[in-house]
């Protein structure tokens, strides 16, 4: 009798111990939209900075460089960077990797190439008669200065826009303008907008520290700026509907055009930039030297043809523009 | 009317006996069917106690076989799935628009593995915000990294922007979550293996307690009748004896494999996935600096802080674990893998800086490049994943050794004190008799 308690007993303590448990439903759950790896959205520290006081009104960006001085490399003065590129044999170049067309890894190939690579691989040939004599390091606009004043790179050639900041804040001392361009917009086929005055209070991308960026928080232009890294992940957060479209130079919108069929570049030019061959301020035979080599591209047919194989937009038709002329501060 | 205890007691002893209520409180029969009544008690209770807490902690045990085990298993194969997953994937993006199908195969046999592995720990409470976090991102991730395939394989460049942005969710959202899971199962198995290896008190005082019982009993039965020996009351002792022996050396037995199941099982796993964790780290950000070209410093910082953690602590540790042989064989191997990859991640970078990526890349993707880093690190994972198992074998063979020991033990204390309560019974009886 007792013994038959006692199993009782246990038997209701093993039911105890193995009790089922409850399940719950998961309340609604929503995913939180993704971040691209350095994405800001809130509005500070994204512009480049302004014009120091006192070197801006006799700033003009077209004619802020210095004119080719006609000497050899081999005759650099001792020290400078361009006896110093001689001896070593090599060019070091700091280019986007980001930037299809202007500069841009192939993945098919995994060579960089782009209107930028071109350049830089025309002043190679002119130092070295060889256009692979050149090490291309890539960079972004959050590093691009940086690298160049730490001598990590002799040059930047990624599509720099002149101006006053970077030329003084960053000491930095431009090539003549390269190219020209001006910042449009870029948005989905479907979305309607006709020009930047349609994007009131509509989030627009651009990478952070570009003029582009500057622009764009101009508070007379009412847009939301979103800034990221790098270019594309302005097309990956228009691709997801977490921008209404992107704004930068055109040669650059081109680009991103390419990438993705469902995108068209609308509105007019709102602004005019002119590029150049970033360099250190002091390093002034190097851009003597690089002028000389784009004073030869212009003469030569050797800048129509690198813009018409890289920057050229098939839906413009329309003869390839004539490059910018050259103009020095220190010409009569 | 309420009845005094002392009535309440001599009436139960009269209902027993059959003896007058006068008689039974106040003569020696009355006495002897208290003390009667207290020992069957007594034994009676130490045997439920004591199978209870056998059953306990043999409930302990299969939580630690059954769940706790599994459990930490797949958070762990979640978390090393898909930092192998993200490592594999960069490496493989490095290599050009069709990347190996040996690498295509780990990283899907990554994925299925994780998928597979949130499955099982769905079955875990408590976690339930980091499961969904981890279920709701693992297709957006795959995603992510199907269209950066296919951009890559169309040879568009917008690849490496959803390539980076996967590894982002995967490294920021993704990993921390699984980091935490992990965590949180370590933690349960721990207490489960403690639980399962410590006796409760209670059962111990109560075994004691019998025994002095007993012992007092036959001293004064031996007192009151003049004989020396009660048949049914030794048989009652030996049964307790032999109760507390088995429960003891149960006891001791399960709790010794439960804590080497412990020390030389779980413990160590731990100690080693966390390295191997930090080593897929590592790898992940090697390939990253190279795939975000002269934009990887961020990656650059990642992978200095895992090597400075390995270097520094993790491998020191991982070898004051390893207390098998294998895993000590293991782990070493692993050391000297990691003293190579180190010095092939050196060159690597110095070739990256100095502008020869292709040579980098070769460094950092062919397995038969010398002085790369691709061999070393393949090894440095595979060596943790052996030491790993072995010591997750011998958690388990451990914990099996540990619910044996346990295996009939409430049964057998069971029995043994009914066996022991119906010799007290057996020798009392005669005794009460003669009062007839």
């Amino acid at each position: 009798m007792r013994t038959r308690k006692l199993v009782a007993v246990a038997a209701a303590l093993c039911l105890l111990t193995s009790c089922g448990q409850a399940v719950t439903v998961p309340a609604r759950t929503t995913l939180e939209p993704l971040r691209p790896p350095g994405m800001d959205d809130t509005r500070g520290a994204l512009a480049p900075t302004q014009c120091p006081p006192g070197t801006g009104p006799e700033f003009v960006p077209e004619r802020s460089s210095l004119k080719p001085a006609g000497i050899a490399p081999a005759q650099a003065p001792p020290g400078s960077t361009l006896a110093e590129i001689v001896r070593r044999g090599r060019l070091v170049a700091g280019v986007d990797q980001n930037l299809n067309r202007s500069s841009s890894l192939n993945p098919r190939t995994g060579l960089l190439e782009g209107f930028d690579v071109d350049v830089v691989k025309e002043i190679a040939k002119q130092l070295f008669g060889d256009e692979n004599a050149v090490t291309l390091v890539e960079v972004n606009f959050s590093n691009n200065f940086p690298k160049l004043a730490a001598e990590d790179v002799d040059l930047l050639a990624d599509s720099i826009t002149i101006t006053c900041e970077r030329r003084f804040t960053k000491k930095v001392m431009f090539s003549s303008d390269y190219f020209i361009s001006g910042q449009r917009v870029l948005v989905p086929k479907t979305s309607g907008v006709r020009s930047i005055e349609d994007l009131r209070g509509k989030r627009v991308c651009a990478p952070n520290g570009t003029t582009s960026m500057g622009k764009l928080m101009e508070p007379a232009l009412g847009v939301v700026p979103v800034g990221v890294r790098e270019f594309p992940d302005c097309l990956v957060l228009m691709q997801r509907g977490q921008v209404e479209a992107s704004s930068t130079t055109d040669s650059v919108l081109l680009g991103l055009k390419d990438l993705d069929p469902a995108t068209v570049i609308v509105g007019e030019r709102f602004s005019e930039e002119h590029h150049g061959l970033a360099m250190r301020e002091s390093d002034e035979e190097l851009v003597r030297f690089v002028n000389g080599v784009l004073e030869r591209m212009r003469a030569d047919g050797t800048w129509k043809r690198l813009y018409e194989k890289w920057l050229r937009d098939p839906d413009e038709p329309g003869p390839v523009p004539e490059p910018p002329p050259a103009h020095y501060i220190d010409e009569e | 009317m309420v009845v005094p205890a002392r009535d309440r007691q001599a009436t139960r002893a009269r209902f027993l006996t059959g003896i007058p209520r006068r008689q039974a409180y106040s003569s020696p029969p009355g006495q002897l069917v208290v003390i009667l009544v207290v020992l069957v008690a007594l034994c009676l209770g130490a045997g439920v106690a004591g199978a209870f807490d056998v059953q306990q902690r043999r409930a302990a045990l299969d939580r630690v076989i059954d769940r706790g085990g599994p459990l930490t298993g797949a958070a762990m194969d979640v978390y090393q799935s898909l930092s192998d997953a993200d490592a594999t994937v960069a490496g493989a993006y490095l290599v050009g628009d069709v990347e190996p199908a040996e690498l295509r195969d780990r990283y899907r046999t990554n994925i299925a593995e994780a998928s597979a592995a949130l499955g099982t720990a769905s079955l875990a409470e408590g976690t339930e915000a980091d499961l969904t976090t981890l279920n709701t991102h693992l297709p957006v991730y795959t995603g992510l990294i199907e269209t950066a395939r296919t951009l890559n394989r169309q040879g568009l460049p917008q690849g490496v922007a959803y390539l980076r942005e996967a590894s982002t969710v995967a490294q920021t959202v993704m990993l921390p979550a699984a980091e935490r899971l992990l965590g949180q199962e370590n933690a349960r198995l721990r207490q489960a293996q403690q639980e399962a290896s410590s006796v409760d008190p209670v059962v111990i005082g109560a075994a004691v307690l019998v025994l002095l019982a007993l012992l007092a009993a036959q001293v004064h039965l031996a007192r009151t009748t003049r004989r020396i020996f009660n048949a049914g009351l030794l048989v009652a002792t030996v049964c307790a004896v032999a109760a507390v022996a088995w429960l003891v050396t149960a006891s001791v037995v399960a709790a010794a494999h439960a804590h080497a199941g412990r020390t030389e099982g779980t413990a160590q796993v731990a100690v080693f996935s966390e390295v191997r964790a930090e080593a897929l780290k590592a790898r992940c950000a090697e390939s990253l600096i190279l795939v975000a070209r002269g934009n990887g410093t961020v990656h650059e910082a990642d992978f200095d802080l895992a090597a400075a953690r390995l270097s520094g602590r993790l491998l020191a540790d991982a070898e004051r674990a390893a207390t098998t042989p294998g895993t000590r064989d293991a782990v070493r191997r692993a050391g000297e893998q990691w003293s190579n990859w180190l010095a092939g991640h050196k060159a690597l970078r110095e070739k990256d800086d100095g502008g020869e990526f292709d040579l980098a890349v070769k460094l950092a993707t062919n397995a038969g490049q010398q002085g790369g880093t691709a061999s070393p690190s393949r090894t440095v994972d595979d060596e943790l994943g052996k030491a790993i198992q072995i010591a997750n074998e011998r958690f388990e063979s451990e914990s099996a050794h540990a619910r044996n020991a346990l295996a009939f033990g409430d049964l057998g204390v069971a029995v043994l004190m009914v066996l022991a309560a119906l010799g007290v019974g057996f020798g009392y009886l005669p005794r009460l008799r003669e009062y007839r």
